[in-house]
């Protein structure tokens, strides 16, 4: 028997030996660890003198690490074909500055502000042959990292390529290309012209508003010429030409990638984009820049009246690292070791985590609303969901604070209108039964609904009653619609299943029960997210269902009403507007609305759009969830209250100090 | 008239007397009987929540596994944790907030800011076990002892008729294969070949994206993707060592038709292997019902996968023990049934393979 | 025979065509595609998705595409990937294959060996209580819910012990300045592992028949000495030393991933092995040999180990085949981008170019592995094939 013992013993041996192996082997010795770190300063010394050779312009040359962890491999480092195939967060966030444009917006008031562009064009020329300009002068002296200036080449260069190499996707959002006339015609940009260097025109078929301009094309993407000319020969081409040295308008570059493992920015030494002081106000902002390389700055967009903060861009850090992790919970598991100092998240910590931060000194926490939506549609092509009295009394029934407050626990914000709250001057004060039923007990907004219904031409056989509490209603039986039409029975509410989403399945499931109490016959179903979407936005099914439950996200400029709502974007079309929403008075602020110049116009004729749909109720507006974040207090941020919370704009490592 | 009485008299005795020695031969295995008390266990579990909802012993808006809901109040004293420790009232940064208390950052309703000394009223949510919950309540405030039960039900009905759908697909096909032989055995080969080749995981992906995916579909894709596999081979060669049996010969020699001999000789001298088959395949439906709700994929309402898929998308697998309920009953309860099983089938298997018996 | 293996070859042929043809109709029957996302987003123009699609091919009727599929691959070209564009499934696979291989082989070669192991152990001391306790824990380990045990583990040994690192195959920091990129070392790792498994094998091949238990063992510490200060060599000479602090680093990732996927595999082989080894040693010249007065450690180890190895070997080589099948769970876990997280995406992301590759990839090995068994089942006893798959 000790024979046999010992057997195992080596056996044992054996069996580890093959792995120890490998590692005992390639750990070696102390002294073969020692050279290697000789090596790294030894490398990274040649970069060190170069900036210290720039340093006169340059007055701090910033050094320190800021860690983030990302949970996906970006796709591609090349700006085009990120903007063509495959837009997500992920690849953004990676891409270094290889685009600029005329305008952008200030963070985080969401400002408008000039980039490129030496002042704000917005009143267009009308050329009188049927097409709109805007003449933009571009600011001289910026330039690109390889050293080439930036001018107004480059814009044609970009709208060029991107139309004659039929470019997709979001270039055809920033780039929409005009084309046709009359009944054909498709509304877009049909020339840019360069004046001269610094001038650029940009002519379109029609006259654009604020969403196809200031933040359409004027914040379109732009890349140099110098470049990408010769790779814009095909399609294919272009996407797959290297970008890993493409010249940049901002102050990294690419370093190192190890695909599937992390990405690398280092800090161009002899960069122009650093420095300058931004004032944030409630409505405008102050940009005053001068760093004695680039061009100085110092204008005022907006209303600067008012207290407002002002902070200094960096770069702080010389090295960007997005170290990629399988997933959240190994993430937030580095964060708390403290091998990253934020972790880049679209959808927030999940909220133990978050419980499990607060304990721990050293992480400060951050929670902002996202810029998002989730809510029900109703049908309104079929009965019942054609009927306003219906829309409203599901509306008035539906305690939205109550799933949010006990059973969510406030991992979920209310939301009734259109707009995310964090848009104060965007938000139409709620009306209709939204506001009436609002802080209503179960039974109020039971007896409320049957009101709605009666009053809608609604009749039964028993109106049914609510013993007020906990209790369930005893539910109104032989409903019959105005006219008396028979309730269809068996409707299904489709929601993501728990896996996918546990608060529209948690809502879909309340939201079915109330709607029984109400004596409808609805059933909710939880489905995958790709068959809802395939039901309800495929043009040949869209009578085909009763309810649903989806989300949105939203864009920098609110203007995602009319894409909704407008009944010429009706899904029966191939639009975005599932409910079949069909109203002549909507419409008409719509395309009001798509031609405004001004945001304050805009914004007005927003609040007229959101007081309709209050009453018609198309969508029942559910919740936002918060963003919660969370970041060590190795680093600071100039400002954390942001709407979409910090992630959305990739961690701002422009402007994150290290503070140790 | 009598002699067939007699005879099917007989056969029933000696079926009896088969199924008597069977279980004394299986008693024998300790294995075997660990793995059905098991397995009896959760079955019991199963059963138990009906009948708890029909006799009224648990109201169904509070143990419903879905949708029940209690509300538990706690009175929380708002403190500030200090910057360093230790401190007189603290020991290291996990001891704050201690019990009955919450700190400021933790409360991230934004309505709610309450001063340090306050008390702030939360909802528990998830509750510890106690009285009520036996084994506490998830984060939705749901009774997790119910949904364990759920899942019992869930792995119950979708392991057994899975393997049931299984078994006899591969045990029909495999026996045609060996007696029949030639392009059918090579078509049936092939075919196994084939559903061999797929990836099992990365194929039951795409399966579960197809429209709305209900157990009882799940139970029949899992049964017959089993069913066409690998066990087709393995019944198919125990058909042909029973095929080339001498009572099979005189079977055919005295005039048995092919259905007669399928039926009557060859199937239930392959039955044994079949019943170990199901057995085992059992264990393979519940841990793939359990991934593929782990990873989110499936729309069912409640089943273990979907408890811990929970649990993890709130972020409490990895805070540890503290959260123990939320996190070990799942996923034991996934390995114990699948477990149990497993041991039932080696149980069976020294019943039916008699070169294993002791001596 | 020859007719036998031609037959059986185009058989193969026909099978591995009705695999692509039915793959891709299989993702194609997935509701959407890779483009669906375009309808979700209101700031395109509501035609950008009819657009992508035609640029794809994707609007092409069904049956066309197929064919074009099926005619493209035998060329060679597997097109490109919808999601990494302009990249094609080749470079994808190239890019990942190596990271997969490194840590599976490893694995499986390690559980492999435990579990022949336990399982030796578990036949030879039939009906002893320690033998039901082992029993009893390997299977429990072998149907242990492996996501929720691996996440267990993660957090046990990452977090709270700290031992071992959270995921991923590499420290970021280390790699700043290496002058070449991860799959370089794990090429040149593969490479190690298999020259030292290969040496190790032989090592045993040729001590195997050494009659003195204390020689045997000698000469093989003797072997295992040898490699040690091969490798040692190895590690300090030329571009081998350069890559060792990389090598270290993977390799240090590489423990907790083995450790439990060894935990969770070792028991299949284990319970298998006893099974076989058990039925072996029912058998007539094992009682012949017993009767002959022979050791028992020598009937176990020289008699009845190794008959009972040939099914288990045969079985070793159906698991090879599941690698990249069941490593999705371990790289989604462990932040281990290989084939697994790759074929993962491409199906949910409904990548079907990638996904087609990578099936075709899995089912190629199988295909072949299935013939090579088959073949030689042809010579050998065709039992081996019986107990394989119990």
């Amino acid at each position: 028997m000790s024979r046999f013992k010992e057997s195992r013993f080596w056996r044992l041996t054996l069996l580890f030996t093959v792995f120890a192996l490998v590692v005992v082997a390639c750990g070696g010795s102390d002294t073969a660890e020692e050279e290697v770190v000789e090596e790294a300063p030894a490398e990274t010394a040649a970069p060190a003198t170069t900036a210290a050779a720039a340093e006169e312009a340059a007055p701090s040359g910033p050094d320190g690490v800021f860690k983030m962890a990302v949970f996906s491999d970006p796709a591609t480092q090349n700006f085009w074909n990120y903007l063509d195939t495959e837009t997500d967060v992920w690849t953004g966030w990676a891409m270094t500055g290889q685009s600029t444009s005329l305008y952008s917006v200030s963070m985080p008031n969401y400002q408008l502000v000039t980039n490129m562009a030496a002042e704000l064009v917005e009143a267009s020329t009308d050329n009188g042959d049927g097409t709109w300009s805007y003449t933009v002068p571009i600011t001289e002296g910026y330039m690109w990292s390889d050293g080439t200036p930036v001018t107004a080449n480059d814009w044609v260069f970009t709208y060029n390529t991107v139309k004659a190499l039929e470019l997709q996707n979001n270039w055809m959002n920033s780039w929409p290309m005009g084309s046709g006339e009359g009944d054909e015609k498709v509304q877009g940009v049909v020339g840019v012209v360069a004046d001269n260097d610094y001038s650029v025109t940009i002519s379109f078929n029609y006259d654009p508003g604020l969403s196809a301009w200031q933040f359409g094309t004027a914040a379109a993407p732009v890349l140099p010429e110098s470049y990408w000319g010769q790779y814009a020969t095909d399609r294919e081409t272009l996407l797959a030409a290297p970008a890993e040295n493409a010249p940049v308008a901002s102050a990294f570059v690419y370093d190192k990638i190890e695909q599937g493992a992390f990405y690398t920015w280092a800090y161009d030494p002899n960069t122009m984009y650093f420095g300058g002081d931004t004032t944030i106000y409630e409505a405008g902002t102050t940009i005053s820049w001068d760093n004695g390389v680039a061009p100085a700055v110092n204008e005022s967009f907006g209303d600067t009246s008012g207290e407002g903060f002002t902070y200094t861009s960096g770069p702080y850090v010389g090295t960007v690292e997005f170290t990629l992790y399988g997933d959240q919970d190994a993430a937030y598991l580095a964060f708390q070791n403290g091998e990253v100092d934020f972790v880049l998240n679209p959808l927030g910590v999940k909220r133990n985590v978050y419980d499990q931060l607060a304990r721990i000194p050293g992480v400060e926490l951050v929670s902002n609303a996202s810029n998002g939506m989730r809510y029900m549609a109703f049908n309104m092509r079929i009965f019942p969901g054609s009927d306003k009295a219906f829309r409203q009394a599901v509306s008035c029934i539906s305690d939205k604070e109550f799933v949010i407050n006990n059973i969510l626990q406030g991992v979920a914000v209310n939301m009734d209108g259109q707009m995310p709250e964090a848009l104060t001057a965007w938000v139409a004060p709620v009306t209709g039964v939204l506001a009436d039923c609002d802080g209503m007990s179960s039974d109020e907004r039971f007896n409320k609904s049957v009101e709605i219904l009666q009053a809608g031409g609604w009749t039964a056989s028993d109106w049914g009653s609510h013993a007020g509490g906990g209790e369930r209603a005893v539910a109104p039986t032989g409903l019959k619609g105005p006219g008396g039409t028979a309730v269809p029975t068996d409707m299904l509410l489709y929601a993501p299943g728990p896996g996918y989403d546990p608060i529209r399945s948690t809502f879909s499931l309340f939201i079915a029960d109330w709607m029984q109490q109400l004596g409808f016959d609805v059933i909710a179903r939880p489905t995958g997210f790709g068959v809802i979407v395939d039901k309800v936005f495929a043009p040949d099914l869209c009578k085909d269902w009763y309810f649903y439950m989806l989300g949105w996200g939203l864009g920098t400029f609110p203007d995602h009403p009319e894409a909704f709502f407008h009944s010429k974007n009706d899904s029966c079309e191939g639009g975005y507007n599932t409910p079949g929403f069909d109203n002549a008075e909507f419409d008409a602020l719509a395309d009001q609305f798509k031609g405004a110049k001004t945001i304050s116009d805009a914004q007005s004729i927003s609040k007229q759009m959101e007081a309709i749909l209050f009453e018609e109720l198309p969508y029942l507006v559910l919740v936002t969830t918060p963003v919660l974040e969370a970041y060590r207090d190795t680093i600071s941020f100039p400002f954390t209250d942001v709407l979409d919370g910090l992630s959305d704009s990739g961690g701002y490592p422009t402007l994150v100090k290290r503070t140790d | 008239m009598n002699d067939s009485i007699n005879e099917k008299e007989i056969q029933k005795k000696v079926r009896r007397e088969a199924f008597k020695r069977n279980w004394l031969l299986f008693r024998q295995s300790t294995l075997g009987m660990i793995g059905l008390g098991i397995v009896f266990f959760f079955f019991i579990l199963a059963i138990l929540q009906p009948i708890l909802f029909l006799t009224g012993a648990w109201n169904e808006a509070v143990y419903h596994p879905v949708v029940g809901y209690e509300e538990i109040k706690v009175n929380l004293l708002v403190v500030e944790c200090p910057d360093e420790y230790p401190t007189e009232k603290y020991e290291s940064s996990n001891a704050c907030p201690g019990d009955g208390e919450i700190t400021q950052r933790q409360i991230y309703n934004p309505n709610i800011n309450p001063e340090v000394g306050d008390i702030h009223v939360a909802l528990l949510q998830p509750s510890p076990p106690s009285a009520r919950h036996l084994l506490g309540t998830d984060s939705l405030g749901r009774d997790i002892f119910s949904q364990i039960m759920e899942g019992s039900q869930v792995a119950f009905l979708l392991g057994l008729l899975s393997a049931i759908i299984g078994v006899s697909i591969s045990t029909i096909l495999g026996t045609i294969a060996a007696f029949y032989g030639g392009r059918v055995d090579a078509y049936l080969m092939r075919q196994s070949d084939l559903v061999l080749m797929l990836p099992s995981l990365p194929l039951l992906f795409i399966i579960s994206a197809f429209a709305e995916l209900k157990i009882w579909h799940l139970a029949i894709v899992l049964g017959v993707i089993g069913g066409l596999g690998g066990s087709v081979i393995t019944i198919k060669s125990q058909a042909l060592q029973v095929k080339v049996k001498p009572f099979v010969d005189s079977a055919r020699i005295t005039g048995g038709s092919n259905m007669t001999i399928l039926f009557s000789h060859i199937l239930p001298n392959v039955a044994p292997l079949a019943l170990l088959f199901m057995v085992f395949s059992v264990t393979g439906a519940i841990a793939s019902e359990s991934i593929l709700s782990f990873l989110g994929l499936l729309n069912i309402e409640m089943s273990w996968g979907i408890m811990i898929y929970l649990s993890q998308t709130d972020g409490y697998i990895f805070s540890g023990m503290a959260y123990w309920w939320l996190i070990l009953p799942a996923g034991l309860a996934v390995t114990f049934l699948a477990g149990g099983f497993y041991l039932v089938g080696r149980g069976l298997d020294d019943v039916f393979n008699p070169r294993l018996r002791k001596r | 025979m020859t007719k036998y293996i031609i037959n059986r070859f185009l058989q193969l042929v026909l099978v591995f065509f009705v695999f692509l043809v039915s793959s891709y109709l299989l993702f194609n029957a997935m509701p959407g595609d890779a483009f669906t996302s375009l309808l979700l987003n209101p700031q395109l123009p509501p035609d950008a998705y009819e657009k992508t699609i035609a640029l794809y091919g994707l609007d092409r009727p069904l049956s066309e595409r197929v064919i074009k599929y099926v005619q493209n691959f035998f060329k060679g070209d597997f097109g490109f990937s919808y999601r990494y564009y302009p990249k094609s499934p080749i470079e994808l696979i190239a890019e990942r294959l190596p990271r997969t291989l490194m840590l599976f082989a490893l694995v499986n070669i390690i559980s492999f060996y435990t579990g022949f192991l336990v399982g030796k152990i578990l036949a030879w001391r039939r009906g002893s209580k320690s033998e039901t306790w082992l029993t009893l824990a390997s299977v429990l380990s072998y149907t242990v819910f492996y996501p929720w045990f691996a996440l267990l583990m993660l957090w046990f040994f990452g977090y709270k012990m700290g031992w071992f690192p959270i995921g991923k195959f590499l420290y970021p920091e280390k790699w700043y300045d290496a002058p070449f990129d991860s799959d370089v070392v794990f090429m040149m790792m593969i490479k190690f592992t298999v020259v030292v498994s290969i040496i190790q094998f032989i090592a045993y091949l040729f001590t195997r028949n050494i009659e003195s238990l204390s020689l045997r063992r000698n000469a093989r510490l003797l072997s295992l000495v040898l490699i040690f200060i091969g490798s040692y060599f190895y590690w300090n000479t030329g571009d081998a030393l350069i890559k060792k602090p990389y090598a270290a680093d993977i390799s240090f990732h590489m423990i907790l991933p083995t450790i439990v996927v060894t935990i969770v595999a070792f028991a299949g082989t284990a319970l298998l092995t006893r099974t076989t080894m058990m039925e072996v040693l029912k058998e007539d010249y094992i009682q012949t040999a017993r009767a002959k007065g022979l050791s028992q450690k020598r009937i176990r180890d020289r008699h009845a180990a190794r008959t009972a190895l040939l099914p288990v070997v045969t079985s070793f080589i159906f698991t090879i085949v599941t690698i990249i099948d069941g490593s999705v769970l371990t790289e989604q876990i462990f932040s281990w981008p290989g084939m697994g997280q790759l074929l993962l995406q491409a199906v949910l992301n409904e990548d079907i170019p990638v996904a087609m590759a990578a099936f075709s990839f899995v089912g190629i090995f199988a295909l072949v592995a299935h013939f090579v068994a088959d073949i030689s089942y042809a010579y050998l006893d065709p039992r081996i094939r019986i107990k394989s798959q119990g």
